[in-house]
């Protein structure tokens, strides 16, 4: 019973003793005072508990007295001192010992993280704002040079923008469209030093009536500028000359006025440096006029040789480019405003390309061309646009005229014979499209109406040397209508649209010479119930369009009932990642193909069968697409992944011989599949001043060919994969380096029993110096190597370099010298399906250039 | 009538906007600035501010660029335009050649863009502060404790402004709040009233996102960076000095009620029967999203 009492007291005492020590532990603190080397007590330090392994326990203050306190913990194995201005000091801890006064020393410091500056992006809900300043080098010119530097936005070589891989909506100049699907003319002309802010509206729905009821997945770009250049005009006059073989000019004047009720931008300019400004007549694509789009009637004859060349244009292209561009907008009031759009454009290409092609089938025909060509093109294209958007109603009609004249004059050598071919084609367009969108008993009704007139004569003149020359004259006529109706009804929570379309068109071919007609018409009936499902993260919307089509070919009537429904799902997985799932079946009928029975030039050698019979395609399409953007990282990324495969009922056969070239549909079915996978990735590190641009792409096609009897699958794949690097560390110089390499090869097949494996590369490196504030001096140097047969390359060097010397704030005298290396000559081979085609370009040589800008 | 009234009142509330903004009243009678000082700043700090101003328009963001002065004994924040206009107008009151067109236009510039319309000492010492606001149509002060955040430390890192962060939240006045602090700078300031943290606070932001403050710049001060406040007031040289939560409530109360307090400063009258009475204010309460939502 005693021992019973001692152990029974034993224990008790020991688990007093250990309540004890644990509340002793719990109620000390680490305390003391932090003082500077003078002794006076800092305020303000902040005191990290820490484990030996700088895991952060607790922390706390210091006081007015310089007095800390932190609470005791078993895994502390040290305390660290830090303020702005001082040493860090830590104080490893020592057991028992609870009292840590320490003592500060002054350093010189340096907040080196942070710069005043402006966030480079900042987000507010759905609009991302690019502040220019954090962007811009001093090597920038235009605004379209800062948007290729953005994360998230890329820039086609046309000016066309895409935001995390998807097509823009529009580009608004201070909230408003002034440009229309022309805003290239705005970023290749705008000076980038007059923009503050390049907002991008996510998701934005530019009709207010359709505002939160209609989700638009395409985004919104707007150019704020800065105070100083609002409400008065501004712009730049440049004005070069210089030599080469020829005399070579350059020169340009833009000028642009923003006010909140009238903005011009008036822009023109000339050149003859091998720069086409073709680019800046075209329309960019936008998929919110998905339904008021309908491509131009195909021309009937083609160019002769006109190979795309992978150059930049500056070494090869001996043209003369005009163009005219005037674009006003008025605003009536906040909600309606009217707008002008002017544009001229003259191009003037001489060529003079050798090409050798080989036609590879059973009997293989090889074609050597030498061809000396002079091209001209114009186009005279006016837009009157009327928009009112208001809450309540919507209403927009554009109003387009075109006038166009082409002309070429080719002189050719083929197997030692010798061919003038002249071309004429001159045509007009004219078109009205009506957008309307109104709200009744909360139910969304819209309307969209095309309606186009299109005529267009095209002229053919062949003189031969060894027998008479002949002529072709067509024309082309062509009346398009089509009219969409829609509302929006509730099912089940969701949204379902109910449209009608209602397409309609009128073809007509006719041979000048002989006075036969080609008359073909159809119309297009289509229910198109779609049903959108909101998510949590995203949409689902799912299209379920019935067609109903008669269209009479060559005097025929078809009818056709169609199918085609697809899926679309679109989703933001997080603030930083979005995607896009989109599956689809489509049935269509030849709608855009020129129609006629016979057989019709193309150009000197080259004569195709016309269609005379309904085409009809059946389409299967599966998409993925997923986009990376995070602002604070400044980290962009795109990936796509495509399916395309496509059954029609008809072949092109082509039959090549030493003297022509004639193609004519055979009416057998037959498939093509495409698989594409495209990625790219912009990174910047901005403390290393370092931008990153990395893009691969891959494509395989499979397709029928049918060429000289021999019919067979072709299957060939394509490989690029492109590095940019660009380092701005240093103010006073910049590095820009850029790698591709390419691979194409063809799997074995009846045309070649070889794989014919093409590799090519290419690098460039560009060095800009700013040896002091007034001076920017550039030297670039590119070679690009493409193999032309197998192990055999050829290979082109270019150097060129500049200097630019900043007078004043408003005047620079530039110069510059391309081609400094005097190359001749760029030779390149390339697989179009089954055949293999090597060419020879002429290059324009050293040339100089001195210029005057001036800004105001 | 209404139409009329407002009319009237968006006249009179632009001509005292003008009669506050305008440097050069035609006399050249300067608005003498009295401030008061505590001294100067060892480090600066800039922050961007966007608020909403009606909590249910979630897409428009007001603006304000601000700026926290880092003394030894005492933080300064405040608009940062404020702090320019000040410093023009103090100039050319104290010389009649600094009255320049360009100064002019500056003050113009800075006068516009100014949104945050309070100013804030924190004494460091006695953790107290000194508020000075100004509610659009009358000027208060208060002194009051520094409010104690009850900062949790999370995980996740970020980067603000190029630096490395870390996360932490507290909540305040009726907001759940999440900040970014930068343990490379070891100030345990930031925007407004928050405070407290092992570093330097570089984005801090209530969980519905109608107040976000994040930092774009820091720098080391240099002798001009001056701690202040104004003798006199804000704006009008009236200075209403009362508690805290009298000036919250009546911060509240004049953003949602502006338009008929104004229909009583300006003595609106109306002509009614043949008479001239003073209208009905009941014009509709517009909405207020402060910072402190209770009190």
């Amino acid at each position: 019973m005693r021992i019973k009492e001692y152990v029974i007291s034993a224990l008790f005492l020991l688990a007093c003793s250990v309540t004890a020590v644990h509340a002793q532990e719990t109620a000390r603190i680490f305390s003391g005072t932090v003082r500077d080397s003078d002794g006076k007590c800092l305020m303000g330090v902040v005191c990290k508990l820490q484990t030996p392994g700088d895991s952060l326990i607790s922390y706390s203050l210091t006081n007015r007295n310089g007095e800390y306190k932190l609470p005791v913990n078993k895994d502390a194995g040290k305390i660290v001192f830090s303020f702005v201005g001082y040493e860090t000091e830590s104080r490893l801890l020592t057991a028992n010992v609870y009292d840590y006064p320490v003592t500060l020393y002054q350093k010189s410091y340096n907040l080196k993280e942070v710069e005043i500056s402006v966030t480079p992006i900042n987000r507010h809900k759905d609009t991302l704002n690019y502040n220019v300043a954090s962007f811009i080098q001093k090597e920038d010119v235009h605004i379209d040079d800062v948007l290729r530097r953005l994360p998230g936005i890329e820039v086609a070589q046309n000016g066309e923008i895409t935001y995390q891989g998807k097509s823009i909506n529009k580009l608004n100049i201070e909230g408003l469209d002034l440009m229309g699907d022309k805003y290239n003319q705005a970023t290749r002309n705008m000076p980038a030093s007059a923009v503050s802010q390049i907002q991008v509206m996510e998701n934005n729905q530019p009709v207010r009536v359709l505002d939160g009821m209609v989700r638009n997945n395409h985004a919104t770009l707007n150019i704020r500028l800065k105070k100083d250049y609002r409400l008065r005009p501004f712009g730049e006059i440049e004005g070069g000359m210089g030599k080469g073989e020829n005399t070579i000019w350059a020169n340009s004047a833009t000028a642009i006025k923003v006010s909140p009720e009238n903005q011009w931008l008036i822009t023109g300019t000339m050149d003859n440096r091998g720069i086409s400004l073709a680019s800046l007549a075209q329309d960019m694509a936008n998929h919110d006029r998905m339904y008021t789009n309908e491509p131009l009637p195909a021309p009937v004859i083609e160019n002769v040789a006109s190979q795309p060349i992978p150059i930049s244009p500056l070494y090869y292209l001996d043209n003369k480019s005009y163009f005219l561009g005037v674009n006003h907008l008025h605003a009536f009031t906040k909600y309606s405003t009217v707008r002008f759009n002017l544009l001229y454009n003259h191009e003037s290409i001489s060529r003079n390309d050798s090409l050798f092609c080989q036609y590879v089938a059973n009997d293989t025909v090889a074609i050597s061309q030498q061809a000396c060509s002079t091209r001209h093109s114009d186009i005279v294209k006016a837009q009157v646009r009327y928009e009112l958007n208001t809450s309540s109603w919507y209403l927009e009609d554009i109003v387009t005229g075109e006038l166009s004249w082409r002309s070429t004059d080719d002189n050719i050598v083929e197997n030692s014979d010798r061919v003038i071919q002249d071309t004429y084609s001159p045509y007009s367009n004219f078109q009205n499209i009506l957008n309307g969108h109104f709200k009744a008993d909360g139910r969304i009704f819209t309307f969209s109406s095309i309606i186009r007139n299109y005529s267009g004569k095209e002229r053919l003149a062949l003189l031969y040397t060894d027998e008479e020359g002949c002529i072709q004259k067509v024309r082309q006529s062509s009346l398009f209508m089509r009219h969409r109706i829609m509302s929006t009804f509730h099912l089940w929570k969701n949204t379902l649209n109910l449209a009608y379309i209602l397409e309609g068109k009128s073809n007509n071919i006719r041979d000048i010479e002989t006075n036969t007609d080609n008359r073909n018409r159809y119309w297009l009936h289509t229910f198109e119930p779609s049903y959108m499902i909101p998510l949590t993260k995203g949409e689902l919307n799912i299209n379920l369009p019935f067609e109903y089509i008669s269209h009479t070919v060559c005097h025929k009537v078809y009818h056709k009932w169609m199918f085609s429904p697809s899926v679309d799902l679109d989703v933001k997985l997080s603030s930083s990642l979005s995607g896009d799932i989109s599956v689809g079946y489509n049935q269509n009928t030849g709608t855009t193909e020129a129609l006629y029975h016979g057989v019709l030039y193309n150009n000197y050698r080259t004569f195709t069968a016309g269609i005379d019979s309904l085409a009809e395609y059946n389409t299967a399409t599966a998409n993925i697409r997923l986009s990376y953007l995070n602002t604070s990282s400044l980290l962009s990324m795109n990936l796509f992944l495509g399916w395309f495969k496509q059954n029609k009922n008809y072949l092109q056969d082509i039959m090549y011989s030493d003297a022509f070239t004639l193609i004519e549909p055979q009416w057998i079915h037959n498939g093509h599949t495409t698989y594409s996978a495209a990625y790219n990735v912009k990174k910047i590190y901005r403390a290393a001043g370092l931008d990153i641009n990395y893009s691969l792409k891959y494509a395989y096609n499979s397709k029928m060919v049918s060429q000289n009897k021999t019919c067979d699958m072709i299957r060939y794949h394509a490989l690029s994969s492109t590095l940019k690097m660009q380092c701005n560390r240093l103010a006073w110089m910049h590095v820009m380096t850029t790698g591709g390499y390419n691979l194409h090869w063809k799997e074995r097949d009846d045309f070649s029993a070889s794989h014919n494996v093409l590799k090519d590369f290419e690098y460039m490196v560009k060095l800009d110096v700013f040896p002091c504030a007034k001076l920017h001096c550039y030297v670039d140097y590119s070679c690009i190597c493409h193999e032309i047969s197998n192990g055999s390359y050829s290979v082109a060097k270019f150097l060129n370099s500049g200097v630019q010397w900043n007078i004043s704030k408003s005047i620079k005298i530039k110069g510059n010298i391309v081609n400094l290396l005097d190359t001749k000559s760029y030779r390149e081979s390339v697989y179009d399906g089954s055949n293999y085609m090597f060419y020879n370009v002429p290059l324009r040589g050293r040339e100089f250039m001195m210029s005057v800008n001036c800004c105001f | 009538m209404r139409l009329a009234i407002l009319t009237f009142l968006v006249f009179v509330a632009n001509v005292s906007n003008a009669q506050l903004h305008s440097v050069d009243g035609g006399m050249s009678a300067y608005r003498k600035i009295k401030t008061i000082d505590y001294g100067t700043a060892h480090t600066v700090a800039y922050y961007k501010v966007w608020f909403l101003k009606d909590s249910t328009l979630t897409n428009k963001y007001s603006e304000a660029q601000t700026i926290l002065h880092i003394g030894d004994c005492h933080l300064c924040y405040g608009d940062y335009y404020q702090q320019v206009a000040d410093s023009l107008e103090m100039a050319m009151g104290q010389n009649r050649k600094n009255v320049t067109a360009e100064n002019s236009h500056l003050w113009e510039q800075a006068a516009h863009m100014m949104a945050f319309n309070t100013k804030l000492v924190t004494d460091l010492g006695n953790q107290t502060i000194r508020a000075q606001l100004y509610t659009g149509l009358k000027d208060y002060e208060y002194t009051a404790a520094q409010p104690v955040l009850d900062w949790q430390l999370l995980t996740g890192d970020s980067l603000v402004n190029n630096v490395a962060c870390k996360r932490a939240t507290c909540h305040y006045a009726g907001r759940t709040y999440i900040a970014w602090y930068a343990e490379s700078i070891p100030l345990p300031y930031g925007p407004y009233i928050f405070q407290g943290l092992p570093g330097l606070i570089m984005d801090i932001r209530d969980t519905h996102n109608n107040w976000i403050f994040t930092n774009n710049g820091v720098r080391k001060a240099v002798s001009t960076d001056v701690l202040y406040q104004y003798k006199r007031g804000f704006v009008s040289g009236d200075v209403t000095v009362t508690t805290r939560e009298k000036v919250l409530s009546a911060l509240r109360n004049e953003t949602e009620n502006r338009n008929n307090l104004l229909l009583e400063i300006a003595g609106v009258q109306v002509l009614k029967d043949g008479k001239w009475v003073k209208p009905e204010s009941d014009n509709p309460r517009t909405p207020s999203n402060l910072i402190e939502l209770e009190w």
